[in-house]
């Protein structure tokens, strides 16, 4: 397997995929630092974390396009056959490229982190959160992303077609952001409406306490809080929760990276490759 | 060119990526129209017909799930050209490089146009009479407000509809072709957003009085991105907030020219190997 990954890594390095997915994150890293500094200069205290958290809704996106592109690259180019011709198994292959999209997913993390530590400490401040929480942070960011390239890898893997390899992968990426988003947006509604007073033609009334009919509860609740676990949807709850990002977390997203895997390693060992 | 346009709006029907976009559409009104039953059932929400057509065009305000799968299905079937070498027989037959591109463009204007009108007839006809029902009334802007609206919704898809094709000829594959229209429809979403972000920040601001540096140059500019880009049209019309709307029309044929123009100088010059 030491060779497939040196094999791996060396086209990784010529990949410009996996340079576009750096330059990107590199380039919103900068794009946040600037409206970091620009909400400034309007008299706007802007935290540095406040930009730092971004981090987690951009890896889903930008390596939905990588993974599809890289994996799929190997059927295109018919490396894979290749691979399996001179002797390599095919979990060996697997695995491989799996490792290579992780790795390739740390460093664009760190193609965002870079830029916005190097620039955004002088120009914005330290973090005004405890050190300890933003690491913690990154951490929980790092888990999901390997998470999200097991599962780009496995559907990359197991299509031949690189196009719809990309469809899918982007869409899926889309898909979940949007869902943590709705699903953030129902569970965080209140059970009851505080009692409030308004005004209306010139007099002040009182409004009591009332139910909130947009409240989520019951089973429904507890299929939206497992939905809003997955790898694309923690992302949203990632940022919504980043100063006490809960330890289940990570956890849920080995959990998904591991299944995803096993799920991978057993279809594509039964996969005709023609 | 009629015989390369029927050519290729009949492969685009016979594809079975026009059949998942086609269910798409269909689970995306679906979704609309059940949500819409939901609240007039429940008395939630307050909205009237004309909220429910031009989510046709955006949803939540920033969510653009048509473009993306229109996005999907009009790279797929313009790279399969090259891929397939259907481009080279084109021309080998006798038709000209202009001829070619203009029959991919109206391929995919229709296609994508079509699937939005199958939109707005569906959506229509099921919420209706629950919207009636449940508000007493139908529209509550003017049929002409909610007719323009529309208009400049489809004109603004056709301008998109150009714009992919000639990001599609510019690449030349199927693959970079679709990986470049689905970020460029997820990059325009959040430019958009952002674009509205700073409108609603600079209109508030000018409102109050409050000193901002370049203010109304700024509000000026962010709101001429929104109008300029079809993404950005697509969102004001689903949001029901058209502040320009007179020039939205003149904008989308503006860059409908100017994506076919570069489209049509990029194709006659490219080597098709």
């Amino acid at each position: 397997m030491n060779l497939l990954l040196k094999a791996n890594f060396s086209r990784l390095w010529k990949d410009g995929a996996f340079w576009a997915s750096l330059a990107v994150m590199a380039g919103v890293g900068l794009f946040e630092v600037a409206v970091g500094v620009s909400a400034r200069r309007q008299g706007i205290s802007v935290p540095l974390e406040n930009r730092y958290f971004v981090l987690a809704l951009m890896p889903g996106i930008v390596l939905s396009a990588f993974c599809s592109l890289f994996v799929g690259g190997e059927y295109s180019g018919g490396t894979i056959r290749n691979k399996i011709t001179v002797g390599h198994t095919r979990d060996a292959v697997y695995l491989a490229s799996l490792c290579t999209c992780i790795a390739a997913g740390g460093l664009a993390c760190l193609a965002y982190i870079v830029p916005m530590v190097v620039l955004g400490i002088p120009l914005l401040g330290i973090f005004q959160m405890e050190l300890g929480a933003v690491v913690w942070f990154t951490l929980c960011v790092f888990v999901m992303t390997g998470s999200l390239c097991a599962v780009f890898t496995l559907i990359a893997i197991l299509n031949q077609n690189r196009a719809v390899t990309a469809i899918i992968c982007i869409t899926l990426a889309y898909f979940l952001l949007f869902l943590g988003i709705y699903l953030n947006s129902r569970l965080t509604e209140l059970e009851i409406i505080p009692a409030r007073e308004y005004i209306e033609n010139g007099q002040i009334l009182l409004r009591e306490a009332e139910k909130n009919p947009a409240y989520v509860s019951g089973l429904k609740r507890t299929v939206y809080q497992a939905l809003y676990c997955l790898p694309g949807c923690q992302a949203v709850q990632l940022v919504a929760e980043a100063e006490n990002c809960p330890w289940s977390l990570p956890l849920i997203s080995a959990l998904c990276a591991i299944g995803s895997t096993a799920a991978g390693l057993a279809l594509f060992r039964r996969k005709d490759l023609k | 060119m009629r015989n390369l346009l029927c050519a290729g709006l009949r492969r685009l029907v016979k594809s079975r990526t026009f059949l998942f976009a086609l269910l798409a559409v269909l689970a995306y009104t679906a979704l609309v129209v059940l949500v819409c039953w939901d609240h007039c059932a429940q008395g939630a929400g307050n909205y009237t017909l004309e909220a429910i057509l031009t989510s046709g065009f955006g949803l939540m305000g920033y969510l653009s799930v048509p473009s993306l799968i229109y996005a999907a299905l009009l790279s797929v079937h313009l790279g399969a050209d090259y891929s397939d070498g259907a481009l080279r027989n084109k021309l080998t037959v006798g038709r000209t490089r202009e001829q070619v591109y203009l029959a991919d463009l109206l391929t995919c204007v229709i296609a994508s146009v079509g699937l939005d009108v199958l939109y707005l007839l569906l959506s229509g006809a099921l919420c209706a009479y629950p919207v009636l029902e449940a508000r007493g009334v139908l529209l509550r802007a003017s049929p002409g407000q909610v007719l323009a609206w529309v208009a400049a919704a489809l004109l603004a898809r056709a301008a998109w509809a150009a714009a992919v094709k000639l990001t599609v000829t510019v690449l030349g594959s199927r693959t970079a072709g679709a990986v470049a229209a689905l970020l460029m429809v997820v990059g325009a979403m959040i430019l958009c957003q952002f674009s509205f972000s700073q409108i609603q920040f600079l209109s508030n601001c000018l409102g109050d009085g409050l000193p901002v540096k370049n203010g109304a140059a700024r509000l000026a500019f962010w709101q001429l991105l929104m109008d300029l880009l079809p993404t950005g049209q697509s969102l004001q019309v689903s949001m029901l907030y058209t502040p320009t709307l007179w020039r939205l029309p003149l904008l989308s044929a503006a860059v409908f020219a100017v994506s076919t123009g570069a489209g049509l100088l990029f194709f006659r010059r490219r080597d098709l190997k």
